[in-house]
């Protein structure tokens, strides 16, 4: 009796399972138009939407797919320089302090009704709002005023010179182009009503699921070429790479780490790589010892082998840098203080700091006090990699490190507070423009100077970097400004990093870039 | 029983008071500044603070809980700091999600836990007794990730069978059911496992005891003493194991929501943590807190029905 009960339990597991792979697989995506393609995109997204109100949208991935519903004024190309969007031409003044933009004359909302300069105005009016507490207001502080003084011209009225002003102002989350009737419709409700100008119009958001989106017929540059586009919530790393092999997303930008040479032997994926524009820094603390010794700065950026570490570490990460700016940026330069890997000179420096190893045990002391320094990571694998080889090197000179591995919650409070002793960063930066790269952290006011840098020279040179248009200029002082910042030891630049996206092999038309992310023209193979 | 009810309600209100406090105090405490992690590490402290402001963030503590009372009260949640929407809504919406997974996980983990524990216990000490409790050490000792991601290989990579993420649709209809049963059966097999030990020492001193002995005397069929007498009388241990799972399940199992993409309470509420999204945590903890309650009371209640020696006070 038993035994017929566990066979037929068997043969239901059995037909169970026929069953399952009958229903599996197949495509599931009527074709509309074309037969050869699918109609839908998919690409993943690593944590949930924020919020679609430019007021109020934080996070790349949220900046991600709100970039196909919504509009800058301008755009990049894939290297990063700025091409027209909504405005088809602008123009500044001497000093950059009025900016005028001539807006295209066939951009359209989602709902189809013409967009005109004052719904320009009324976006950047509502970000400077302080009634409105804008996420990133202050990035809009240098706008005094906006005008629009016809259907197709703004005019921004800055009360400071900015000569990177669109990158800084306009292509940022808060310069996208919400429409203002959909905005005092729907108000905190805006993320399920989604009213752009952009080449995808929002079809439906299911929070902890996907979000999809639906091509504009009356883009103003053309009908996108793939219908659909879907992001689909995968928050596991492992798992959003399975979906990828098995043909279930067609980009995957939260690629785990470790898994780097799945993508070698795979024919049915490819790993897309592009520069990225930022580089990863160690940062010294200025203001905390030890390092507000500036010989004992000296001494720990000559400590360190950074061409050993780049060729055994970070070499699948990205390429060498040794300055502010990455290789392969404008306003580069190599002409300045190069950090030699010389353990004797750091030993030396140290001494002449007054730290030297007085009770035998392998580690530098100043008035019985063994150095302590604790250098601040997040979970990012790269870096904590790197700055565990860094360490190695810091002992080798007596210099005891403790690595403060914190998840980031822990890490940004840290930071913000100013407590690290020293820090690793990398940021993922999406222009090439330098005023950004060196404006964002090593001015004395610079939001993610979280290191006490403060140095008037180079306050003053940016100032004067931001106050003309002029691209020969400008690059005359961003020469200054990063043999300054290298002369004054206070960061370590490692690597530029590469930015990566895992493709499906089934995907046309397409290219990695940095600065964007583009499918107007991609396509999916069935 | 409706005395006994009425009471366990009463306790069950100063309970949830309890959690409030516990979680709000937890929440807040805890490192990390929301508002701050909205607004960007490098944003300046104006605009951090006009956000506060905005949020209603810079009251002291005690009016903040006392506001977030007076919510509750009126069936509010209150609104999740990163996205505005209504948290009682997104929470209803996940919660049917985990409820699906819950319930076919709960459904894998008692038919099979069952069935395998009576099978051990009917051949007890003998070899396939023996292997099943060794395998279900296994069961319970194997982690849920490890789990998860042993049938994502073996039915996802290798075999291409099965989707590896997502939720499509009702689990009722056949295109759902293939979402749902990787995960359901990751959650399945741990609970399986420990039902079943359980369900095989359970029926084992059921088996024992001289009712059954008079039973065979009787010459009942084997089948009919089994299902009719013994089962029922050793179904309350397991009876309460199952409901405690289900509450935990009901939890949203974080770990397998999160690899399968499930759309679920646990996710969210993970989330809600690591965006330091305070009224969110607070609103997910809350509810499952009071899902858990709920449980314990029905489980308590089916007591009562079945074993009629169990007098409810």
């Amino acid at each position: 009796m038993r035994r017929k009960r566990k066979l037929s339990l068997l043969a239901f597991l059995l037909i169970l399972a026929m069953g399952l792979t009958a229903c599996g697989g197949g495509g599931d995506t009527d074709a509309t138009g074309d037969d050869a393609y699918d109609d839908t995109i998919t690409i993943d997204l690593d944590t949930e939407i924020s919020n679609f109100d430019p007021a109020y949208l934080s996070g790349t991935s949220t900046s991600r797919v709100a970039c196909f519903m919504m509009d800058h004024l301008c755009y990049m190309d894939q290297d990063g320089n700025i091409i027209p969007r909504v405005a088809e031409s602008w123009e500044a003044n001497e000093d950059a302090t009025v900016w005028t933009f001539h807006l295209r004359d066939d951009v359209k909302w989602h709902d189809g009704t013409p967009l005109v300069a004052a719904d320009v105005k009324y976006n950047f009016d509502r970000i400077i709002d302080p009634e409105v507490a804008a996420l990133r207001a202050s990035d809009m502080a240098c706008i005094e005023s906006v005008e629009a003084p016809d259907d197709y011209t703004v005019v921004f009225n800055l009360n400071t010179p900015v000569a990177a002003f669109i990158t800084k102002c306009l292509l940022i989350n808060p310069g996208l182009l919400a429409q203002p009737a959909a905005l005092e419709e729907y108000g905190d409700s805006y993320t399920d009503h989604v009213v752009g100008t952009g080449p995808y119009k929002l079809v439906e958001w299911i929070p902890g699921e996907k979000v999809v989106m639906e091509a504009n017929p009356d883009f103003y540059l053309g009908e996108p070429a793939t219908k659909y586009i879907e992001f689909r919530l995968i928050p596991d790393s492992m798992t959003a790479l399975i979906e990828l092999e098995q043909g279930n997303l067609d980009f995957l930008f939260n690629i785990p780490s470790s898994e780097l040479a799945v993508f070698e032997n795979n024919e049915d994926i490819r790993l897309e790589r592009a520069r990225d524009f930022g580089v990863s820094w160690m940062f010294l603390n200025v203001e905390k010892e030890p390092c507000n010794d500036l010989n004992v700065r000296k001494a720990i950026a000559h400590a360190i082998d950074y061409e050993t570490i780049y060729e055994t570490i970070l070499v699948e990460y990205g390429v060498p840098a040794d300055s502010y700016l990455p290789d392969h940026n404008w306003a580069y330069t190599p002409d300045t203080v190069q950090y030699t890997y010389d353990p004797d000179l750091s030993r030396e420096l140290l001494a002449e700091a007054g730290w030297t190893d007085t009770d035998g045990d392998g580690l530098v002391d100043k008035n019985g006090e063994t150095m302590k320094l604790e250098i601040g990571c997040t979970s990012r694998e790269s870096d904590n990699r790197m700055l565990e080889a860094a360490q190695n090197y810091l002992r080798q000179v007596g210099i005891d490190v403790s690595m403060a591995l914190l998840e980031s919650a822990a890490f940004n409070d840290r930071l913000a507070a100013e407590d690290f002793q020293a820090y690793v960063l990398t940021i993922s930066q999406d222009s090439p423009e330098p005023a950004l790269l060196i404006d964002f952290a090593y001015t004395s006011y610079a939001g993610y100077n979280k290191f006490g840098y403060n140095n008037p020279e180079v306050d003053a040179l940016v100032l004067e970097a931001n106050s003309t248009a002029d691209q020969e200029t400008r690059k005359e002082l961003y020469i200054q400004i990063q043999q300054l910042i290298k002369e004054d030891y206070v960061s370590l630049p490692f690597y530029s990093k590469y930015s990566q996206v895992g493709v499906s092999s089934k995907v046309e038309g397409f290219t990695h870039s940095a600065a964007i992310f583009n499918l107007e023209n991609v396509r999916v193979k069935k | 029983m409706l005395n006994f009810i009425l009471k366990r309600l009463l306790v069950s209100i100063f309970v949830v008071l309890g959690v409030t406090v516990v979680i709000f105090s937890l929440v807040h405490l805890s490192p990390g500044d929301p508002v701050r992690m909205m607004a960007g590490i490098d944003a300046s402290d104006e605009d951090v603070e006009a956000l506060r402001e905005k949020l209603g963030m810079n009251d002291p503590l005690i009016v903040q809980y006392f506001r977030y009372l007076n919510d509750l009260i009126h069936l509010d949640l209150g609104q999740s700091i990163i996205s505005n929407k209504d948290i009682a809504d997104e929470i209803f919406f996940r919660f049917r999600n985990t409820a699906e997974l819950a319930v076919m996980g709960m459904l894998i983990s008692a038919v099979f836990g069952i069935l395998i524990g009576t099978i051990a216990a009917v051949n007890r000490n003998r070899w396939l007794d023996k292997t099943l409790m060794s395998l279900s050490i296994t069961g319970i000792s194997l982690p849920s990730f490890l789990l998860a991601l042993l049938l994502m290989l073996l039915f996802v990579s290798k075999l291409s069978l099965l989707p590896a993420s997502g939720r499509s649709g009702s689990p009722f209809t056949a295109e759902g059911f293939r979402y749902i049963i990787l995960p359901a059966l990751t959650l399945g097999i741990s609970g399986m496992a420990s039902v079943a030990r359980l369900t095989r020492s359970s029926v084992v001193s059921v088996l024992n005891e001289e009712f059954v002995m008079t039973l065979k005397a009787k010459g009942l069929q084997r089948k009919l003493i089994l299902f009719k007498h013994v089962l029922r009388n050793a179904s309350l241990p397991i009876l309460t194991m199952i409901g405690i799972d289900f509450g935990y399940l009901l939890g949203g199992a974080v770990v397998t929501e999160t690899i399968f993409a499930w759309p679920g309470i646990g996710k969210y509420a993970m989330d809600a943590i690591n965006n330091n999204d305070f009224p969110a945590v607070q609103g997910a903890v809350l509810i499952l807190s009071m899902m858990f309650m709920l449980i314990n009371l029905v489980v308590d209640l089916l007591y009562g029905v079945l074993d009629p020696r169990v007098s409810l006070e």
